[in-house]
């Protein structure tokens, strides 16, 4: 965020100064090898994004008339309709349920998960080297493990007759957990699955802000505790300022991943998501595949792509200023 | 990751309508050698059957012998892919919707047929109904749901099965049941008994009931009288409101929660897991459930000799509640790349020599082989009773959205965890069915 950290005092390298030296700026325009080069990613691209998103737009600007019929042989009957499907899937009271429940679960996963990565962070950058290389390791493990698999455990965990979970939280003076069943009241079984996407996402949030954390001069921060800054001090005024850019990127990564969540929430209710489980991702798969209305379901993922746009030009953006930057 | 797989659906959904934009021809080809049905022309070839998994862990040796004897007759291989029931009908919707892929042979639920039927997902077999044996004595619900409207045979019955009460024996003799109920009453008294003598266990089901166990809480509907929905002039309606279907469901939720743990927020698809863990007083299942409950891998081999079977009883002695006919038919899809050695197999093995064997695990397709199975053991003699009364899904092809919606699921869930009324889950039931079988898109 502030341009003052890292490139600032190199006013030698004034890109208008370097522009007229020209000595970069030929290699890297003149000539085909370039858009050669950048050729094949750019047809996988076409071929892998941008023809799937220019089908699924034109999905949703249509409509499928004879059911299965017209899905199984040749598309016939399949009119276009404008924004007709807009209008019915914005009309629908069950979408804003949906999205409002989709920007919280989104909200109160991205906070937590940041919360805890910046504090291992931070721990890892306190203790000894054999403490933070064993949990560098098992953080690596927890990254590597497959949402599929975290999650079948984690519903095991939270089984409500023979789950570890409950025998453990009974053992509590005054606590009577025995057969609780954590997913009869979607709150709790949401909750639940928060703990799964945030024990996911952890390990790769904390790894990067503690690269980020060794990054910081070591001078200035002793500078701020010679200058009698205490330990929170140097932290805000000190850490924080020199991760700014860092967070932003991993928060709008953040979002992103916990709004399309739906491996977790998927396999922890076996595949039959209750209305209450429902979030964005859930209802466009169960509404367009699962029940055969495709245009609508398409619809459904134009308006989440929409949404999340907004939140890719802040990343992008970020991505841009530290590029200028360094 | 997270961002890849909602990619790859989309991806999946995109192409499957691509692929469906191009495919038009096969499904002609196909259609113009109707005259000979069945080819034995295979020599290099293989073909592609999707069998569910219930063959697999069931009647493996039964698959084994009729591809056998395929192989044999027209030197093609077999390949049998195993399925699993979640989420089948996407699957099929994408293999379908594509060119390249797509089965020779595959096995579809008989409540999911009238579906693709009517999307003329599969090929016409009419003219080769004579060549498979006991075409004219097959199971009525089943040759139903095979047969198209117009009365077109689009799929084979392969088998059926009906439900029955499975139960821990040794358990309810400790609690003083010495004879199988013969009137719902009875059964509620007698669960009682076995609740009351193993209270000291905090985990016991005198009778577990999973939450969103629908085919069991249907039986109990249509068992008061009710049913699931209901056709006038060309409309549909929920009919789970009525005060019949309602008394139903009431029986079912006394099941659910008084007499079952732990399973409200579940499907059935675990409660043989869960019996052979010991904790549980009877369930209603499959005939084949048996072998499940006391398999050496998934299941629990004591309970072989504690395990009996007694149909479900009625409100008065002598009925029963009524059982879903559940079943599953063989099809061969329209796009099948070797469709006339597809029907050829599906020959083989629903013919007299593999319904035989089958027979011994599971319903066979015809009426001239009911004998055999109910001699084969306790459990079949009562889900041959079972079979005798029974109840269908409403037959129109929209049927196959709402099991997918999960809408009588989650009523039913609803109701167990009791976050809902009985009267008020089956009005909001009712208006989602009506919405979902009038749909016209």
């Amino acid at each position: 965020m502030t341009a003052t950290v890292p490139g600032a005092p190199t006013p030698a390298l004034d890109p208008a100064a370097r522009g007229r030296r020209g000595r970069r700026g030929r290699r890297v325009r003149g000539g085909p090898l370039p858009y050669l080069l950048i050729l094949p990613a750019v047809l996988v691209l076409l071929v892998v994004v941008a023809q799937p998103l220019f089908k699924i737009v034109q999905l949703s600007l249509h409509k499928q008339e004879a059911g299965k019929y017209a899905l199984f042989h040749s598309g016939a009957g399949t009119p276009f309709v404008g924004l007709a499907n807009f209008r019915t899937v914005l009309g629908d009271s069950t979408f804003w349920t949906v999205l409002g429940r989709t920007a919280a679960f989104t909200a109160i996963n991205v906070v937590l998960s940041m919360l805890i990565g910046i504090g291992i962070a931070v721990l890892l950058n306190r203790v000894s080297t054999w403490a933070r290389l064993t949990l560098i390791a098992v953080l690596l493990f927890v990254w590597a493990i497959p949402t599929t698999v975290s999650t079948q455990v984690f519903y095991w965990l939270f089984n409500n007759q023979f789950g570890a979970v409950n025998y453990l939280l009974d053992r509590l003076p005054g606590v009577h957990l025995q057969g609780h069943d954590w997913f009869a009241d979607p709150h709790q079984g949401l909750a639940v699955i928060a703990a799964v996407v945030i024990w996911g996402a952890v390990p790769l949030l904390a790894i990067s802000l503690h690269a980020g954390i060794g990054q910081i001069p070591k001078e200035i921060l002793e500078s701020a505790r010679c200058d009698g800054a205490g330990a929170w001090q140097a932290f805000r005024h000190v850490t924080l300022p020199f991760l700014a850019p860092l967070l932003v990127i991993l928060t709008t990564l953040s979002v992103i991943w916990d709004f399309g969540v739906f491996n977790q929430i998927w396999f922890m209710r076996t595949g039959h998501p209750e209305p209450g489980y429902q979030t964005i991702g859930i209802y466009m798969y169960s509404t367009g595949v699962g029940s055969s209305h495709y245009n609508t379901g398409a619809t459904i993922g134009v308006l989440m792509m929409l949404g999340l746009l907004g939140v890719m030009i802040s990343y992008i953006r970020q991505l841009l200023r530290i590029g200028d930057a360094a | 990751m997270k961002r890849t797989v909602t990619g790859a659906i989309v991806l999946a959904a995109t192409l499957a309508m691509v692929a469906g934009c191009t495919s038009d021809k096969s499904s002609k080809a196909s259609n113009a050698k109707d005259t000979t049905v069945l080819s034995t022309d295979g020599a290099g070839k293989t073909i592609k059957v999707w069998l569910q998994s219930d063959a697999q862990k069931g009647w493996p040796d039964v698959v084994a012998q009729a591809s056998q004897r395929f192989e044999q007759a027209t030197g093609a291989k077999v390949d049998v892919q195993w399925q699993q029931w979640s989420n089948y009908t996407t699957k099929l919707d994408s293999t379908f919707a594509g060119s390249s892929g797509v089965p020779d042979v595959v096995e579809l639920g008989n409540t999911q047929t009238a579906s693709y039927i009517a999307a003329g997902a599969f090929l016409d077999l009419t003219s080769a109904k004579g060549q498979f044996e006991n075409s004219g004595s097959w199971l009525q619900g089943l040759a139903e749901s095979g047969t198209s409207p117009a009365g077109k045979l689009m799929a084979v019955p392969y088998y059926a099965g009906s439900r029955v009460v499975i139960y821990r024996k040794d358990l309810w003799t400790k609690a003083g049941v010495t004879s199988p109920p013969t009137t719902l009453d009875e059964l509620f008294a007698d669960l009682d008994k076995v609740k009351a003598a193993n209270a000291a266990d905090p985990r016991f089901s005198a009778f577990y009931m999973a939450g969103k166990n629908w085919y069991a809480a249907m039986s109990f509907v249509y068992g008061a009288g009710g049913k699931i929905a209901e056709q006038n002039n060309g409309q549909w309606s929920g009919a789970l409101e009525s005060s019949q279907a309602q008394q139903g469901l009431d029986r079912w939720k006394q099941l659910a929660t008084k007499y079952s743990v732990g399973g409200a927020t579940k499907d059935e698809s675990d409660q043989d897991a869960v019996m052979a863990l010991g904790h549980t007083g009877a369930i209603l299942g499959n005939g084949w459930e048996l072998g499940a409950v006391t398999d050496k891998k998934t299941g629990n081999p004591a309970l072989a000799a504690k395990l009996d079977t007694f149909p479900m009883p009625g409100t008065a002695t002598g009925q029963y509640t009524p059982s879903f006919l559940g079943g599953s038919d063989l099809a061969v899809p329209a796009k099948a790349p070797n469709a006339g050695l597809g029907a050829q197999w599906v020959k083989y093995f629903t013919d007299t020599t593999s319904q035989t064997a089958l027979a011994k695990f599971a319903i066979p397709n015809t009426t001239s082989l009911l004998g055999v199975y109910s001699g084969q053991a306790q459990a079949n003699k009562s889900t041959g009773e079972a079979a005798k009364n029974t109840w269908f899904v409403p037959n129109t092809p929209n049927w196959a959205n709402v099991e997918s919606g999960n809408i009588l699921q989650n009523m039913l869930t609803s109701i167990a965890t009791g976050k809902a009324g009985t009267a008020d889950a089956a009005k909001a039931a009712d208006a989602e069915i009506a919405k979902t079988l009038n749909a016209t898109g």
